[in-house]
């Protein structure tokens, strides 16, 4: 399969993993199983044996696999994955924008609960 | 309703603009413009891209420590509305922007203090080691050539192939002494002035 239209590539539906999923898939095997899950052996390279968590892609050999493993391809995805994915919350943080979710003081709700009490 | 910060670029997302992404694991990407959109589409990463806020703070382009920057955050529980405290902020919100843009334009200024100085510096190196591609002589110098001892054309061109007003390039600071192969094959020495002083300095 070789797509090299850009366009082509940007479509929704044929996205692949993103940097941070690999990431969660890496820390968490459960992750990793649950994304697996979501396909049917049949439809995959070799009933899905062959599989590379760091670019979430399945080979049809053994061998290929491990050709693979010493691409560069590969050990620039790996050097890609050391350092921490970005995220929403890093984009807020750049423009100054914290998340507050502490309640208003008591105090001030008491005051306001009573000015209502008081002009009824 | 909310105004949303850009994942990729940090602009804010008014209601109404831009593009917000579900990914199947339910994780939400707002987008202020299709240039954030398609860019993410291209799995770029924004601490990379010389355009985003995250990589202008990354690279201390931008001011982050200040206590104006303390105010804004995105309050997850709400508030009872009171008119006093609303106008208060109101109030509050010009008074810190105010401020905020007065101490940003200090920052501005003392990043790029000293610009001046490397582009001259850089300006400098360039001549010295490109000198050889100048014209040697220089157009007001044909001009006033021409008015003043009433020179053609021709003669001016004679002139300036002989390299009779040619001046020699000078040599900044600490150069070592160079030759310089022209275009048209003579070759000139340079910096043999700064030969003594290098001696002294070696000493």
């Amino acid at each position: 399969m070789a797509v090299i239209n850009k366009r082509t590539l940007t479509k929704t539906r044929r996205k692949i993993r993103d940097i941070d999923q690999i990431k969660a898939d890496l820390l968490s095997p459960k992750h990793l199983a649950q994304y697996k899950e979501s396909f049917a052996p049949e439809d995959l390279p070799d009933l899905g044996k062959w599989y590379c968590t760091e670019c979430a892609k399945w080979f049809e050999s053994e061998v290929n696999l491990v050709v693979h493993r010493k691409g560069k391809p590969h050990r620039r995805r790996v050097k890609q994955l050391q350092e921490e994915p970005y995220t929403q919350k890093e984009a807020e943080a750049a423009i100054g924008l914290r998340t507050d979710n502490e309640r208003p003081s008591q105090t001030m709700e008491s005051a306001i609960d009573n000015e209502i009490t008081m002009a009824t | 309703m909310r105004i949303e910060t850009c994942y990729f670029c940090s602009r804010p997302a008014y209601p109404g603009k831009g593009i917000m992404f579900c990914r199947n694991d339910a994780k939400q990407f707002r987008f202020c413009r299709s240039k954030c959109h398609k860019n993410f589409k291209m799995k770029r990463n924004p601490r990379k891209l010389k355009w985003t806020k995250a990589f202008r703070k990354a690279a201390g382009k931008e001011m982050t420590v200040d206590s104006t920057l303390q105010f804004a955050a995105r309050r997850n529980v709400p508030v009872r509305y009171n008119r006093e405290l609303v106008a208060q902020t109101l109030r509050a919100m010009d008074r810190v922007s105010e401020i905020r843009a007065k101490r940003e334009r200090v920052f501005a200024k003392r990043r790029l203090a000293g610009r001046r100085a490397q582009e001259l510096a850089q300006d400098r190196r360039l001549v010295q080691t490109h000198g050889h591609l100048l014209p040697r002589m220089r157009g007001s110098e044909k001009r006033r050539l021409a008015l003043e001892q009433g020179l053609d054309k021709e003669q001016i061109e004679e002139l300036e192939q002989q390299g009779m007003v040619a001046e020699k390039s000078r040599v900044f600071g600490k150069e070592k002494i160079r030759q310089k192969v022209r275009v048209d094959g003579g070759v000139e020495v340079m910096g043999e002035g700064e030969d003594d002083t290098m001696e002294v300095d070696s000493d």
